[in-house]
């Protein structure tokens, strides 16, 4: 019994590997273990480059705004959505229910490079549209990034809503409309209340998904929008320097704070 | 005991209420109601309420009593406004409420549930209903406070519900409902959840507390007890209708139905062949040959007809049969018939006694108040007795 459990750690090789690595006092980022430094950190936000790296903190820097406002908006756009597709789902009944029921879980099944190949396809769609009907001229950006965000996470925040809507008791709506709320009065002094842990969980989950995003972002954005991701990815296809490992390990950390922050939320409170 | 007592701002708003709702002397009336949930993919729908109708009188303890899905929670949802009607009528206060949504129907609820707001407290809980209509912050404040303090909650208010127990629980509920005055108070077996010793003592404080507010209370159980010592009136519901209406009394003096006899009380059943019927009279031969009379107030079967006589067990008494076996002689008013004593049973205040009847063996059984006499050591199981009831007790029914 131990012997697997045991050697699921292997699968977290690659990951220890890389944090070690970004410890490692190596230049040649994949070498052997040489001493630990925190230098490769102090190289990022001090903008001081290896010989072989091309690193601009300033660069860096940008990258992680951009990130941060797509993420944001993602975010907040897919937790107002994704809460109201829940409570659609949940508490009405409307023909091919069931069908978006099934739905909303492709975004989770789909390979990512099938929904970065589909949101390519689309806007080009609608801006040639555009600029034939209306001759106005666009170009993928961030915009068009966050709108490819929200098509996945809507389907996230969903479904960790539609859990806790479909654990509330309907009697306490109930008891709100019977001591005189209103729909309106009765969502906002009941429902959402009570399904606001829910929303936050699916929206640190969205956040993160947003933040990691490198597939849906690299197409969707049509090279004009630099997230870290591709940042890093960008810098990755020069050489993988230690700064690399550096950022990586970063990345990791925030999600993994952001993951648990999430698990927390949906854990009964 | 009791609630304490009852604020008179409260009292005063609630006669005031009455006062205003003008002519109809009723507070709910139910007109051929009949509810129609659908059926799962290519079932048939489920009728969960069967045309009924029901005239609840202002200020009366109305319970509504059956066995588990005949109907009851449905029909107070119904008048609370939570299920649309598949027909018929309901008015509040002589107002019909086709269309009338439930926050603005003169009704509260006490949930069986209780469906406390979990992420409020339980003053917070009882404001809400006040903050909903346009109570200024100091009398919501005062009038919550007060309903807290009717129900003997004043220390618990800043507690949220989880931290309250099942009985701190259920007075919160009834604080909530309460604080808005309804002139109706709808009751979803409100006591179904507390322990036997708490139940009784909460019977007593929420029939009190009805009598002191005159609020009309529609309450529902399945607790057969519970309804008779409680209500004004009871409605004996059974797969979506409404067998018998009337006084505790009535109902178990009375009752019209076998399964009213059968579901309030325990009822001993013979069935005979009807021979004769005079005045309120009948005459019915058991399946062995013997004679019964029985009263029959209403013509519910003609002589031949298959009919079965009720008799409660404690209307029946037990007699040891002396010498060998002879039944004597009594007055012809009264019932007698010979059998063989099965078992006793000894149940504190009373003996139950199971006697089985001469030929057909039917099972008749005799409740006797312990009175701690020696004659009751008389009887000893496989003993040859006879049992006996005035026929004046016994009560033809219909199946
Ligand atoms: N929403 C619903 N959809 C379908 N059927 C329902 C629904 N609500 C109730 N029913 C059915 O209607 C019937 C009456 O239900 P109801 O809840 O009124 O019974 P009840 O008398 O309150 O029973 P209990 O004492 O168990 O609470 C039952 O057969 C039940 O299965
Ligand atoms: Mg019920």
């Amino acid at each position: 019994m131990a012997q697997p459990a045991g050697g699921l750690w292997l699968l977290w090789a690659p990951i220890l590997l890389l944090v070690a690595f970004s410890f490692n006092d190596s230049r040649r980022a994949t070498a052997e273990w040489r001493g630990f430094t925190t230098g490769w950190y102090e190289n990022i936000f001090s903008g001081v480059m290896g010989s072989e790296a091309s690193f601009s903190t300033e660069e860096m820097l940008a990258a992680v705004r951009q990130s941060m406002t797509v993420s944001l908006l993602a975010m907040g756009l897919s937790a107002v959505l994704g809460t109201l597709v829940a409570i659609t789902l949940v508490r009405h009944r409307f023909p091919g229910k069931s069908l978006l029921d099934g739905l909303l879980y492709l975004p989770v099944v789909i390979p990512d490079i099938a929904q970065g190949v589909s949101l390519l396809v689309f806007f080009s769609f609608i801006f040639n549209m555009l600029e034939s009907v209306l001759g106005l001229k666009w170009y993928p950006g961030l915009e068009t990034v966050i709108v490819g965000h929200v098509a996945f996470n809507i389907s996230f925040v969903a479904i960790v809503v539609r859990a806790r809507l479909a654990n509330m008791n309907p009697r306490l709506e109930e008891a709100a409309r019977d001591l005189g709320a209103n729909e309106w009065r009765t969502f906002w002094r009941v429902t959402y209340p009570l399904l606001l842990p829910g929303i936050v969980a699916g929206a640190l989950l969205a956040f993160t998904l947003s933040l990691d995003d490198f597939v849906v972002t690299f197409f969707a954005g049509g090279g004009n929008a630099t997230t870290l991701t591709i940042f890093v990815y960008g810098m990755v296809r020069q050489t993988v320097t230690p700064e690399i490992n550096a950022i990586s390990t970063l990345m990791i950390g925030v999600s993994m704070v952001l993951i648990l922050l999430s698990f927390a939320f949906q854990k009964d409170r | 005991m009791g609630f304490g007592e009852c604020p008179a701002p409260i009292v005063g708003m609630i006669i005031r209420r009455n006062a205003e709702i003008g002519m109809s002397p009723y507070d709910v009336e139910l007109i051929n109601v009949t509810k129609e949930f659908a059926g799962r993919r290519g079932e048939a729908p489920v009728r969960a309420v069967d045309h009924i109708s029901l005239q609840i009188r202002r200020g009366e303890f109305f319970a509504l009593l059956g066995p588990s899905g005949c109907g009851k929670t449905t029909t107070l949802r119904m008048i609370a406004g939570f299920e649309d009607l598949t027909s018929g009528q309901i008015l509040i206060g002589g107002r019909p409420m086709h269309n009338v949504p439930p926050f603005h129907r003169p009704v509260n609820t006490v949930f069986q549930d209780y469906a406390l707001f979990p992420h409020m407290s339980a003053l917070k809980n009882v404001l809400f209903g006040l903050e909903m209509e346009s109570v200024s912050r100091k009398e919501a404040m005062a009038r919550a406070l007060q309903a807290l303090e009717m129900v003997r909650l004043p220390t618990a208010a800043n507690r949220k519900p989880k931290e309250l127990s099942g009985g701190q629980q259920q007075r919160v509920a009834l604080a909530r409902a309460l604080v808005k005055n309804p002139t109706v108070l709808l009751l979803d077996e409100p006591l179904g959840a507390l322990d036997l010793k708490l139940r009784k003592a909460m019977q007593y404080e929420l029939k009190e507390m009805q009598t002191r507010l005159g609020i009309t209370f529609v309450y529902v159980t399945h607790d057969q007890e519970e309804a008779l010592t409680m209500a004004d009136r009871i409605a004996v519901m059974e797969g979506g209708r409404v067998l018998q209406i009337g006084s505790p009394e009535e109902i178990y003096e009375e009752p019209q139905t076998r399964f009213v006899a059968d579901f309030i009380g325990e009822t001993n059943f013979l069935t005979g062949t009807l021979r004769a019927h005079q005045a309120d009279r009948a005459q019915v031969e058991l399946a062995d040959g013997q004679m019964v009379g029985a009263l029959m107030p209403e013509p519910l079967a003609q002589p031949g007809d298959k009919v079965t006589v009720a008799v409660r067990p404690e209307k029946v008494t037990l007699h040891p049969v002396e010498g060998h076996g002879q039944a004597e002689a009594t007055d012809p008013a009264t019932v007698v018939l010979p059998g063989r004593l099965h078992h006793s049973v000894y149940i504190g205040t009373d003996m139950r006694h199971v006697v089985h009847l001469g030929e057909t063996g039917a099972e008749i059984v005799v409740r006797a108040q312990n009175l701690g006499h020696r004659s009751e050591q008389r009887f000893h199981a496989g003993q040859a007795v006879t049992v006996r009831w005035a026929e004046d007790q016994a009560r033809i029914l219909r199946d």
